[in-house]
């Protein structure tokens, strides 16, 4: 797969206008949602950055130095664009990626649910986690999206966000240490739930 | 611990082992830590349960429908120099643009357009939110659900012996046969998760023969990897499973249901997570009704279709539709009373083909829990139209499509049957009929499958009895099969001549790698003759430089 991707690249870099199409329709459904994560669900914004990325990939493919996975690449390409445009517009973005935060409502719908059996509870402890991976900073999201959701390796992740390895892995074991306590906090509100229960049934 | 690997180094490790990644000896290196030290074991459960979380949040993106169009923006931006023309075949599709309406005339679908009347979908009551829950619940990417073959046994006379599977051979003219499936396993649905080559995983639901009875009464989920089918999780003695949808690449939703002993029949729909399925019983569900299929739209949306019993004397009764939300499937009201296709595509969102109690066919939207009737028509008795599939790209870029017969009589053995395709669009506004020759179909196409970047593929077929003499049962065989690729219709060489049914997987297909999932039938009649027994099996099939694998037959 490597090596046909490779080629393909080598056909763009000859003017090859269908093997664009075919990285642009292998690519485009990972990398709108990459994007949408990174420019916070702005449509607009994410098409502008989806057509800036391909575009680049059509003029850097002449240049293009085999190394690592063609998507790799495609994805530097996108998160090149990102912070490029997070530069350009830092204040306004930054309100917007700011991780979305649970009202009181959501609680008590959430809590309503969970009283309803084993399937539901284990949706709620997996809801609860990932309430917990949005409080994250969008860069450790990002880390973990991109190892999970997009299946690229760690040194992969330092190509495409332009960081050292080892920053990378600091980042993996701070969203872990973080996820870590959250899904333990997690565990001590269904416990104490638990003991309530008992004591309400004693009396 | 062993010397192989610390305890450091497993832990380095387990993220991208848990994304599937490193060679298979690293993998292994870190299966042999891991059976021996509870830490690693923790450990890795935690990062479980952090890339389920991460699936999930990824999954509240709302589905990208901007890919045509995208294109075509892309395209107009290339420089002057490296312009050529485009090879898109939505570029043959007429997409909103007015229609020539021959042959396809006598439908008027169109005569209705304008009423689009709204009902609401009322859910109980008790189970109903009230309020929006977190962030608006996204669409995962769509997912196709290709249950070609959800095993239709047929039946005729007495149907007592199980189809002989191990016994048939099959006519194979151009595939390369792939790995076998594992011992005694036939497959019964295939799906496939994730959209992309990377991120597709194909699953699929198979049974396995009961020795004493001879049928095929057990359930089996399969995951193909590195080329082969592997079963996943135990057996499920008793329930053959014949439908599977599948959310991300480790999760989905599988059902079945044991049709083999009519005066007690025993449904089941499993939830199946990573390598492990349980098994869900919805509040609501009839539990003599039988699961007919389950589309979702991401982890936490989507769509069950349950067909209730016949009443004590014979009639029919409405299927039930239930709604996926926040880990619980609801009861919900609709207007169709039985459905033909659902293509979920985003929360609470779906597009619904089927029928109303006074036998109209009813193409309806539904969105936060309104039902738009975006056509309804009577369904005259001699009606010789078959819609079978929807397709939503956008709002304004829906599809149906189907077959139109020759007349409304039985295929007799003198009189093979031949088809047309039947095709309808949907710009937002009204249904209009599209005819073949506005795709300029090949001669003789009878089907037509709507593949954006994959290309329109078209069948041509004849229907025939499958035992000289007799009436039933008949099938319909594909005599050869084209691509629209580049503007132009190319007959495409056919992987086996007994074909009766092919699918083209567009989040899987690119015009020159194509993933399908194809149709075979095997037909038996009874030791003394007097019956038969049969039904439709799918196979996963790939087209690559001109040669065809199959993975499942």
């Amino acid at each position: 797969m490597a090596d046909d991707e490779q080629a393909l690249v080598a056909r763009i870099a000859a003017d090859d206008q269908e093997a664009l199409r075919i990285l642009y329709t292998r690519y485009r459904p990972r990398l709108w949602r990459y994007l949408w994560r990174r420019l916070d669900g702005d449509a607009g914004a994410v098409e502008d950055a989806m057509q800036a990325t391909w575009l680049a990939v059509w003029r850097g493919a002449p240049g293009y130095q085999p190394r690592g996975q063609v998507a790799a690449w495609i994805f530097q390409i996108a998160h090149r664009h990102v912070a490029h445009l997070r530069r350009d517009t830092s204040r306004a973005l930054e309100g917007r990626l700011r991780p979305r935060a649970l009202d009181a409502e959501d609680d008590e719908l959430l809590s309503a649910v969970n009283e309803t059996g084993s399937h539901e509870e284990r949706v709620l402890d997996r809801l609860a986690l990932v309430e917990a991976l949005r409080a994250l900073s969008p860069a450790h999201r990002e880390v973990l999206e991109l190892v999970f959701h997009h299946g690229f390796a760690l040194a992969e992740v330092a190509q495409i966000l332009d960081i050292p390895l080892g920053t990378v892995k600091s980042r993996v074991s701070y969203a872990r240490r973080a996820l870590a306590t959250a899904l333990a906090a997690i565990d001590r509100d269904s416990a104490a739930t638990d003991a309530t229960l008992r004591e309400r049934t004693k009396r | 611990m062993t010397i192989d690997m610390t305890c450091a180094e497993c832990a380095e490790r387990l993220p991208e082992y848990i994304a599937g990644l490193g060679d298979a000896g690293e993998r292994e290196r870190i299966e042999r830590h891991i059976r021996t030290c509870d830490r690693c074991r923790a450990e890795l459960k935690l990062w479980r349960a952090i890339g389920e979380a991460v699936e999930l949040d990824v999954a509240t993106v709302p589905p990208d429908t901007r890919e045509v169009t995208g294109w075509f923006q892309l395209v107009a931006q290339l420089p002057e120099s490296r312009s050529q023309p485009s090879s898109h075949p939505a570029l043959s599709a007429p997409g909103g643009q007015p229609m020539e309406q021959n042959g396809l005339r006598t439908l008027e679908l169109d005569e209705e357009p304008a009423r689009s009347p709204e009902r609401s979908l009322q859910p109980p009551p008790a189970n109903r939110p009230t309020r929006r829950w977190m962030t608006p619940i996204g669409a995962v990417a769509a997912l196709l659900i290709v249950a070609l073959g959800a095993m239709l046994f047929a039946s005729h006379a007495s149907r007592r012996s199980a189809p002989a599977l191990g016994d048939s051979t099959p006519l194979v003219v151009n595939a390369q046969p792939g790995p076998p499936l594992p011992h005694g396993v036939t497959m019964t649905s295939v799906t496939l998760a994730g959209r992309g080559e990377y991120s597709a995983t194909y699953w699929a639901t198979g049974a396995v023969s009961n020795s004493a009875t001879g049928q095929p009464d057990t359930g089996v989920i399969l995951r193909f990897s590195n080329g082969r089918w592997e079963q996943v999780g135990d057996t499920l003695p008793s329930y053959p499973l014949n439908g599977i949808a599948m959310v991300s690449a480790a999760e989905g939703w599988a059902w079945g249901a044991n049709f083999y002993d009519t005066s007690a029949i025993k449904s089941v729909i499993l939830h199946i997570n990573g390598g492990a399925w349980q098994r869900v019983t919805p509040a609501g569900v009839n539990p003599k009704g039988t699961p007919q299929f389950i589309s979702m739209s991401s982890p936490i949306d989507g769509w069950l279709v349950m067909q209730n019993p016949k009443t004590a004397g014979g009639n029919t009764t409405p299927s039930s539709l239930f709604h996926y939300s926040k880990g619980i499937w609801n009861p919900v009201q609709s207007p169709l009373s039985y459905f033909g296709d659902i293509a979920a595509v985003g929360p609470g969102e779906a597009w619904m083909l089927g029928g109303d109690a006074n036998d109209n066919v009813l193409i309806v939207h539904v969105t936060s829990d309104k039902a738009v009737v975006t056509l309804r028509r009577p369904q005259p008795k001699d009606d010789n139209i078959a819609i079978s599939n929807l397709s939503a790209f956008a709002p304004n870029d829906v599809w149906a499509t189907g077959v139109r017969y020759p007349s409304a009589q039985s295929v007799a053995p003198e009189n093979p049957e031949t088809r047309t395709p039947a095709l309808y669009h949907y710009d937002g506004a009204s249904w209009q009929p599209v005819a073949p020759s506005d795709l300029r179909a090949p001669a003789g196409a009878q089907q037509i499958q709507i593949v954006p970047y994959a290309g329109m593929w078209a069948t041509r077929s004849v229907t025939t009895s499958v035992f000289p003499g007799r009436h039933e049962p008949t099938e319909n065989r594909i005599q050869a099969l084209y691509q629209l690729d580049k503007g132009a219709w190319q007959e495409v060489p056919l992987p086996y001549s007994d074909l009766v049914g092919i699918n083209v997987i567009p989040d899987a297909s690119t015009a020159s790698d194509i993933w399908a999932v194809g149709g075979y039938s095997v037909y038996t009649t009874n030791s003394n003759g007097s019956g038969w027994s049969g039904g439709t099996y799918p196979v996963l099939l790939h087209y690559l430089n001109g040669e065809w694998t199959e993975y499942g037959r």
